[in-house]
């Protein structure tokens, strides 16, 4: 048993554990962050190549506030949440079948292993030659993207499920919808998930690339704009605002699942 | 011999070659009917099997596929360097660990051709940014696959072999890099793809030879039929790097308890 | 002729009178984000050598931590062992460890396992083969030599591993609950062996288990240790007399007054609650 004796070093113990692990962590982004602002100023690069620290933000800020972006933003972002959705809707039904019957699976896997190496967002071109550059080739695009990471973690979730669960639901009289849906899905939630988390990263990734590649509208179109017209604080703001919201994005969705589902064992 | 032993190769073939049968068949069918779009815009194999024909002949594609090729494996050697070096570094040393976590944390779900553009500021316009493009997209799954790897050995396997003589130094290419083989390789498989991604995507966006660029070109020349000749090129490609590594990845692992995805 | 591979230092015993391994006042705290945990209160220990020592205790309560402070892989937070005279501060080929998981390298093949440590020691290729070889016909392993580990039953791999430990010839060999993922037919098998070995032999054998049974069939010596934190609750000698019989032993009066008197012990040490200073 502990005296009152024994708290005091135990605190310090654990304060002792516990300090590299916030001063550590503090002091590697402030001398990164640090030097990205000093390196130009000292010309040990060129500050047109890249702008100080300092600048970048400024203009984050500057951007921010441009009516052009929120409309550009809300463009990219409409089209990379449908594409989600129903890259969702499709490939979680199509990859848990997958792991329970194996005969689609034998279908399907070798055309994923085939399509796999294939660069997704190159094909936008491709898809603007068949459907124009409407909505269809730009949801589509995002689609095509984080279809096969969706198929592939939702068949390792379901295939990977202990038989016996399956067979007490079975023997329970459940029938194969309701089982579906009642006992395999929770169970191979865990790997759905990380393959989602995965899936936001490709298709913010697809819808980005897209853009720059066919312009138009949207994130991608407005760097590219910004490239073009060689307004480098600019491009460097919105590599800045972009990679911020893919990590935000992230963030929230890992978030948002610990705590929703905290029955959930391990990370996603 | 008996039918099961004859069908046993025909049928291991089969899987392998069924699905470029499918591809190819439901290619020629869209472009037979003219589903997708006229000839134009959507030629038949055939007609892109003869301008690959033209194209080898005159000695471009070979060109272009040497150039993508170059950056690609210079992108991909140094994700291997980087990823693994920095990977053990952050999987063996607590301190570099909690140090880099916030870094690698924010950079790893960043969409990398969101960085791009910048990438092309800094590096111009030549080969230089498309490696760097594609070692920023191969250099993540190797660094965080060794990190996952390194810091899980089991540390009686590392007593072991220090009470049999092993140095702490010894012990990194001896005990701790072997162990972590299984993870790394998973790793790095996924960055082969993306190192080919990086390159071909930043060959397109913002170019002036390889693959990419050559399918950018035919995009606004309208010389469509280029357009799929260099596709079909980077993911052939892509498919048979994919295929080399699995099986140096099954022969490097034959001790592995694991499947071999 | 072993050569010293870390810090701790190994010279020929001819310092006669000393004990082969001695431990004062061994003391460990291991410290997390949770605070201090004092595994280890204080433990004396002398093993002569040529001696088997066994250690029972409690699950938990810190047997194997003191058998890896002796061997050198973790670090006492007071107190000091001592091998031959000479203090203890890292792993050598000369203390040899058995573990209750094998611990094989998975990667090597059962001759890559028993030769890694000669091939540690510079010894040429064909040598270090034979040597192995030899081994590997002692523990019964002929014909297996190009297996991986994954292709091995418990028994076998844990055979591998002796090997792997006896081809350095260690003075000193520690062994931490190695028959206890074993099945039990095979257990009875490699305990009689590793009798058989260490009678050929002048080793002196540290052994951790928790079972009194395999302790009384195999020890001199049997250390009794309390619950966590750990300490010597009694020293009990074993003085049946060898060759000892598995079965004819069992029906022995003295076997059956050294098996009650350390379940005894045992008993009361269970029913304590864990970290009670009384």
């Amino acid at each position: 048993m502990s005296t009152t004796r024994g708290e005091p070093r135990q605190f310090i113990a654990r304060a002792r554990h516990l300090a590299p692990q916030v001063l550590l962590p503090a002091l590697s982004v402030t001398m990164l962050l640090g030097l990205w602002e000093i390196a130009p100023r000292l010309g040990w690069v060129r500050d047109t190549s890249i702008p100080p620290f300092s600048e970048v933000i400024a203009e984050v800020v500057d951007v921010l506030g441009r009516p052009g972006f929120g409309t550009n933003v809300a463009s990219s972002a409409q089209r990379w949440g449908l594409g989600l959705a129903i890259a969702t809707a499709i490939g979680i039904p199509l990859g848990t079948l997958m792991g329970r019957w194996r005969p689609l699976y034998k279908l399907v896997d070798p055309l994923l292993v085939v399509t796999y190496p294939v660069p997704k967002t190159a094909l936008i071109l491709l898809f603007v030659l068949w459907w124009e550059a409407g909505t269809v080739s730009r949801v589509g695009i995002v689609i095509t993207g984080c279809l096969i990471p969706i198929v592939i973690s939702s068949y390792h979730g379901a295939h990977a499920i202990e038989e016996r669960l399956v067979w007490s639901a079975r023997g329970l009289g459940i029938g194969p919808i309701r089982r579906g849906v009642r006992v395999i899905l929770p169970a191979a939630l865990p790997q759905i998930l990380s393959g989602l988390r995965l899936a936001i990263a490709i298709s913010i990734f697809t819808v980005l690339g897209s853009e720059l590649l066919i312009r138009g509208d949207g994130i991608g179109a407005f760097m590219f704009t910004a490239l073009d017209n060689g307004q480098t604080l600019t491009v460097f703001a919105m590599s800045t605002i972009v990679a911020t919201i893919g990590f935000l994005l992230d963030l929230i969705y890992v978030q948002a699942v610990r705590r929703s589902l905290p029955w959930l064992e391990g990370d996603i | 011999m008996s039918p099961a032993a004859v069908l046993r190769p025909v049928v291991w073939v089969w899987w392998r070659v069924y699905p470029f049968v499918v591809i190819l068949a439901l290619w020629w069918f869209l472009a037979d009917r003219g589903l997708l779009g006229n000839r134009f815009v959507m030629p038949p194999p055939g007609d892109v099997l003869d301008r690959a024909r033209e194209l080898f002949d005159d000695g471009s594609l070979v060109d272009e596929t040497l150039v993508t090729l170059r950056s690609v494996f210079i992108a991909y050697g140094l994700a291997m360097v980087v990823g693994i070096l920095l990977g053990t570094l952050i999987g063996r040393v607590r301190a570099v660990r909690l140090a880099l976590r916030p870094i690698v944390s924010f950079l790893f779900p960043t969409p990398k051709v969101a960085l791009y553009p910048a990438m092309t500021i800094i590096f111009g316009l030549g080969a230089s940014s498309k490696i760097v493009f594609g070692f920023s997209e191969a250099v993540f799954p190797i660094l965080l696959g060794t990190a996952a790897g390194t810091s899980q050995i089991e540390p009686r396997l590392l007593w072991s072999a220090s009470s049999l003589g092993t140095s702490e130094r010894q012990s990194l290419l001896r005990v701790v890099i072997p162990a972590a083989l299984p993870s790394i390789l998973t790793g790095a498989r996924i960055a082969m793809v993306g190192a080919i991604i990086g390159v071909f995507l930043g060959e397109m966006i913002a170019g002036s030879s390889g693959l990419g660029h050559m399918m950018a070109v035919a995009y606004r020349t309208l010389e469509t039929p280029d357009m799929y000749v260099a596709i079909v090129t980077v993911s052939l490609i892509g498919y048979l790097l994919d295929r080399t590594f699995l099986l140096a990845r099954r022969s490097l692992l034959a001790w592995s308890a694991e499947e071999a995805p | 002729m072993i050569e010293p591979a870390t810090g701790a230092v190994t010279q020929p015993a001819e310092t006669a009178g000393v004990p082969k391994i001695e431990a004062s006042g061994v003391r460990k705290v291991f410290s997390s984000r949770r605070g201090e945990v004092l595994a280890i209160d204080s433990i004396d220990f002398v093993a002569e050598a040529g001696q088997f020592i066994s250690i029972v205790g409690p699950s938990g309560c810190g047997k194997s931590t003191f058998l890896y402070i002796v061997g050198g892989f973790v670090e006492a937070s007071d107190g000091e062992v001592r091998v031959d005279g000479d203090l203890v501060t890292g792993a050598d080929p000369n203390r040899g460890i058995v573990f209750q998981e094998f611990v094989l390298f998975p990667w090597k093949t059962v001759l890559g396992n028993v030769t890694y440590g000669l091939a540690r020691q510079g010894v040429p290729r064909q040598e270090r083969k034979e040597r192995a070889r030899q081994l590997i016909d002692t523990v019964k392993l002929t014909g297996f030599e190009k297996h991986y580990p994954k292709e091995l039953s418990g028994g076998m791999k844990q055979r591998v591993a002796l090997a792997r430990t006896l081809i350095m010839d260690p003075d000193v060999l520690l062994m931490d609950e190695p028959f206890g993922a074993i099945d039990a037919q095979t257990r009875v098998v490699l305990q009689a062996e590793l009798l058989q070995i260490w009678e050929r032999t002048t080793k002196t054998v540290l052994f951790v288990t928790h079972s009194v049974e395999e302790a009384l069939y195999l020890s001199d010596k049997v250390y009794v240790l309390s619950n966590r934190p750990a300490r010597v609750r009694e020293v009990i000698d074993v003085d049946l007399p060898r060759p000892r019989d598995p079965e004819a032993i069992l029906g022995r009066p003295e076997y059956v007054q050294l098996h009650k008197r350390i379940w005894h012990l045992l008993q009361e040490e269970r029913s304590k609650h864990v970290d009670d200073p009384g």
